[in-house]
Order: structure tokens, then C-alpha cells, then sequence
């Protein structure tokens, strides 16, 4: 019996190859698990694809509102000073927030953009780790658990309500990254070289 | 017999807290652990387990269930099915290699714990090459040790284990990886516990505004989380608490080093602030109209002390013991990165979080880091002022 994938001969009771790992197919017993490990890693991958694309997509979502929003909120503040000075105006400004007002629009503005930017890094982060977990699911895993769980608590935290929103898919997501973490802790064994 | 085998092969890359004995808790240990995690992986098992095996005969079946595998739900009988009677076939036709090993075992065991770092790189390479003299398995094929993870005999030139598909040469720390997810829950357990204490002042300074108290609040509850975690840990800090790693040379390399360091982490601040045109607060307008010192303290002291502690000391430590330098490195930065609860600041924080492990590592201490951080929020502070 040779091993179906490296063509190195194979011993009766094998049931990995010796030289590249692979598990050879066989009629009974044996391989549960692993296949249990891999049915783990594969359904957090999906869902890591799913987040990042959700994020990206939420990202774009969210600039639109946010943009027009403070759109809406700059016009009622020109219209709101419009009989003031601006030198007053902005002696004003400076007083309550520390800048003037064109400074404020323009920190407005930005901290929009800046949200669209986190998104997006946000979403390529998650598909990046999408990519790492077939390498090493367990650092992958890991890695998008502590992402998402900080990235959950800093919108908590910013703004309450987004904790109760999708918290369904959170929860299954999180489920699906520490079954993920588990099976690639047990699968590191064969997957990973020796640390050094 | 197994039992101890498999805890003589154990210890070496990872030892628990309890286990060590005090004697050995001195500065050097860092150092020896290293050593020996490197010659644990291909060597260590194979002498260990080769020895405990001998003369017993449902060792097998022994180290499955009291090994890392009792753990694992469902794999006994699957287990047991492939290793019992490739144990079976081995011994019917390999009696000379029982003799041999319990002949050669203890020498082994003594020149390995009296070498010098040298012998013992030169003396694991030259078990391994005896190894396949000292037995010759089935149809030709030569064994040379056994898997580290579920026991079974290993071919020569074998790079997996025939029967579980573990790769030769991991710890047996490693190997198992429930050892490995006890590392994870002291990782994942910090961190939320550190995630709760920043969100709850955080909301403590959105719902009284009182930005310097908040920062007080975060700081010392930082702290008190990192000592307790550190008391409990406490095995993992007996080292790199206790030696400065450096020379006074050193530290003044790391000194220098943290103006480009800090001039790095500054431009991009300033890039993106200048991009998206905001204008954020400073860090220190906490501190407006109080003594100096105080931001001093809370700045440039006390965060560098107890994050240098938590995520270089206990976390890097301790991750160290199932993971590569690499991957320690990388997590807990990752999450030293998160808490600052920023996305954009992973650019910066996650780069430092390894620069100061590096310098753990370098150094076996935690005092380098300890440093160079505290340099760099200094660094912060007078740029700030200036």
C-alpha cells in the first residue's frame, strides 16, 4: 500500500503517512477526530469570510449614514451662527472644543472618513486571517477571537445599543472561533513544526 | 513506569507552577527552560519514553488514558485499537530493543541533566543517529522512537506518526494540545478581565467627565488586576523579575533606540490625524493644572510597569510554554495592541508589543522592556509639552 498523495510506501497499520502526513483513507476506526478538527477550522473560515466581507460592506453601510448626518448637522450650525461674527464664532468655538469652526467641520468630516477606514481595515484584517487560518487555524482563530471581542466592546462603548445589535451572529461567531481555537490547539500537533 | 516517563519528558519545555522545585526558581532558569524545549522536541522523548516503556506490558494502553489523551472525549478506544498492537507487533519482533533501552536508559538520563548546552546539542544529535541502530522493525524499516503523542513506535526518516498523524520532533507539550488551551484560557482570562476594567471607567469618565480620576481608576485597577494575575503566576515571574537582563551598556542602547522608536510611532499619530484633519485631545489634558509628577506617574511609570509585567511578563511567559517565540511574541502584543481599545493604534502598538518582547526574550528579564516603555511614554509626555 503506497500513501495516495506522496507515493511513500505505507505499513499495514499506518493510518497517517510516515513522510508527508496525510491520512490514509481507511474502512473503520480512527480519523473522527480529525475530521471533527477540520469541520471546526472550516466553519470558522467560512464565517471569518462572512465577517470580513459583513464588515466591509457594513463599513460602506455605515459612512453613508454617518456622512449625511453630519451633513444635516453642519448646515443647522451655519444656519444656527449665521448672524454671528465669525471671528466671534470661532472665539466661541475655540472656548467650548478647542478649535475653530471650520476646524470643527473638518474634524467631523474626518472622523467619518476615519470610520469608513477602520471598517475596511478592519474587513481586511478578518480576511487575512480568513487566509492564515489554513495555515495555522489555532493562531488565526485566537487571533480574530481577541479582534472581534475588542472591536465589539470598543462599539459598546462608543455607542451602547450596537452590543444588542446582531448579537444572534456574534454569539455564533464566537462559538465558531473557540471551537476553531480548540480543534487547531489539538490539530497544532500535526499541523505545526516544532517551536523553537 | 509510563507515568513517570511521560512526566520526565513533560517537564522539560513546560513546567507547571507548582511542580518546580524552589531551588531551581533562580535566574538562570529562562535560559535553561530555552534549552531544553529546543532538545525536549528531538531528543528528550525518545530517551524518555524509550526507557519507561521497557518491561511493561500494557504500557500502551497505560499512557494513553493517563497521558494528554485521558483528556480527550471519545479517543481511547480509537486510540488503543492502533497503538496496542503496533506495541504487540513490535515487541514479538523486537525483544533486543527492550533489553537495550533499559540497559542504556539511565546513563542517558544522567549525561543529559549534567551537559553543558554544547554536549547537549551534540549529544542529542548523536541519539538520534544511534537510535536506528538500536532496533530494526518490521520489513526492513528501522525504529527510532516513539510519537510523543500517542506512543506508537515511529519509522525511520518518518516525519509523522503513522498512527495519529503527529508530527515527529513536537514537544510533548505540544503534542498535547490541552496543554496548549490551558495557555489560551490564562491569555483569553487577562485580557477580558483587562477589557472590563478599561470599559468600565471609561464609562465611569463619559457618565462624570472627570478625566483624571478616570485615568487613576484605569491605572491602579490595571495594576492591582496585573499583581493579583502576577501572584498567581507568580512561577512565571520569579526569573524575569529578578534579573535586569542588561548591562548599563544595553540600557543605553535601549535609550537611544527609543528616539527613532518614538519619532516612528509620533509621525504616524500625526499622519493620521493630519489626514483626516482631527484634532483630538491630548492624553495629558487629565493632568491640566495638577503637579507634574502626576502625569509623570501615570504615564510614564506606572502603565510601563504593570503592562510590561502583565503581557511581557505573565502572558509572553506563559504562552511561551505551548507556543513558538514567534507566536507568543505576536499574541500577546495583540492583545497589549487591543486594549488600548483602538483600531488604528494596532499599527503602532502591535510593532512595540514585539519590540518589547524581543527584548524579554533577549534579555530574559522584564526590566529592558520595562524601560524602553517607560522611554517611550516619557518620550510622549515631553513631546506633548514641548
Amino acid at each position: 500500500m503506497t500513501c495516495a498523495k506522496c507515493g511513500e510506501g505505507l505499513e499495514g497499520l499506518d493510518q497517517f503517512c510516515p513522510k508527508c502526513g496525510a491520512e490514509v483513507p481507511k474502512l473503520f476506526g480512527g480519523g473522527i477526530e480529525r475530521r471533527q478538527q477540520q469541520g471546526a477550522v472550516s466553519s470558522a473560515r467560512k464565517w471569518l469570510l462572512a465577517i470580513a466581507i459583513l464588515t466591509v460592506l457594513s463599513g460602506f453601510f455605515f459612512y453613508a449614514i454617518q456622512s449625511s448626518k453630519v451633513e444635516d448637522e453642519i448646515r443647522e450650525a451655519e444656519q444656527a451662527t449665521a448672524g454671528i461674527e465669525p471671528e466671534e464664532r470661532d472665539r466661541l468655538m475655540k472656548e467650548e472644543v478647542g478649535m475653530t469652526f471650520e476646524e470643527a467641520i473638518a474634524h467631523d468630516r474626518g472622523q467619518v472618513k476615519l470610520l469608513l477606514l477602520v471598517n475596511l481595515v478592519l474587513g481586511g484584517l478578518y480576511f487575512g486571517l480568513w487566509r492564515w487560518a489554513k495555515v495555522n487555524p489555532f493562531m488565526a482563530a485566537l487571533t480574530a477571537l481577541i479582534l472581534f471581542i475588542s472591536v465589539h466592546v470598543i462599539s459598546a462603548v462608543v455607542e451602547p445599543k450596537t452590543l444588542i445589535q446582531g448579537v444572534l451572529i456574534k454569539v455564533l461567531f464566537i462559538m465558531a472561533l473557540v471551537r476553531a481555537v480548540k480543534a487547531g490547539a489539538e490539530a497544532r500537533r500535526a499541523l505545526e513544526p516544532h517551536p523553537s | 513506569m509510563s507515568q513517570q516517563g511521560r512526566s520526565q519528558a513533560g517537564d522539560s519545555p513546560r513546567q507547571e507552577p507548582g511542580e518546580r522545585p524552589p531551588g531551581e526558581a533562580g535566574p538562570s532558569h529562562d535560559v535553561v527552560g530555552e534549552r531544553l524545549d529546543g532538545l525536549a522536541g528531538d531528543a528528550n522523548y525518545g530517551v524518555g519514553e524509550r526507557g519507561s516503556r521497557a518491561g511493561a506490558q500494557e504500557v500502551g494502553a497505560e499512557a494513553i488514558t493517563d497521558g494528554a489523551l485521558g483528556e480527550r472525549e471519545g479517543s481511547d478506544l480509537e486510540a488503543k485499537s492502533l497503538t496496542v498492537p503496533a506495541l504487540e507487533r513490535l515487541k514479538l519482533e523486537e525483544p533486543a530493543l527492550e533489553a537495550r533501552a533499559l540497559e542504556e536508559r539511565p546513563t542517558e538520563r544522567n549525561a543529559l541533566e549534567e551537559s553543558s548546552p554544547e554536549e547537549e546539542s551534540a549529544e542529542a544529535s548523536a541519539l538520534k543517529g544511534e537510535s536506528p541502530e538500536a532496533a530494526s522493525g518490521a520489513q526492513g524499516r528501522e525504529v527510532p522512537g516513539w510519537c510523543s503523542f500517542c506512543d506508537r513506535p515511529l519509522w525511520s526518516g518518518a516525519r509523522f506518526c503513522g498512527g495519529c498523524g503527529t508530527r515527529v520532533g513536537l514537544a510533548p507539550a505540544l503534542a498535547a494540545g490541552s496543554r496548549t488551551m490551558d495557555d489560551v484560557r490564562m491569555l483569553l482570562g487577562f485580557f477580558l478581565a483587562a477589557m472590563a476594567i478599561a470599559v468600565v471607567w471609561t464609562i465611569w469618565f463619559q457618565a462624570t467627565e472627570n478625566a483624571f480620576a478616570a485615568d487613576l481608576g484605569a491605572g491602579f485597577s490595571l495594576a492591582a488586576l496585573t499583581a493579583g494575575y502576577g501572584l498567581w503566576h507568580r512561577s512565571l515571574l520569579a526569573a524575569p523579575l529578578r534579573t535586569a537582563g542588561f548591562s548599563l551598556a544595553g540600557y543605553g542602547v535601549v535609550l537611544v533606540a527609543s528616539v527613532p522608536v518614538l519619532l516612528l510611532v509620533s509621525a504616524y499619530v500625526d499622519l493620521l490625524h493630519g489626514a483626516f484633519r482631527l484634532h483630538e485631545e491630548s492624553e495629558l489634558a487629565a493632568f491640566a493644572g495638577r503637579s507634574v509628577l502626576w502625569p509623570l506617574f501615570m504615564v510614564a511609570v506606572l502603565p510601563p510597569l504593570s503592562e510590561e509585567v502583565a503581557f511581557r511578563g505573565i502572558l509572553y511567559g506563559g504562552l511561551r510554554r505551548s507556543l513558538s517565540v514567534g507566536e507568543a511574541m505576536f499574541l500577546s502584543s495583540f492583545a497589549f495592541a487591543m486594549l488600548h481599545l483602538s483600531v488604528m493604534s494596532l499599527f503602532t502598538h502591535l510593532p512595540l508589543g514585539a519590540y518589547f518582547c524581543w527584548l524579554r526574550q533577549r534579555s530574559g528579564s522584564v526590566w529592558p522592556g520595562v524601560f524602553a516603555h517607560a522611554c517611550h511614554n516619557l518620550g510622549v509626555c515631553l513631546l506633548t509639552w514641548w
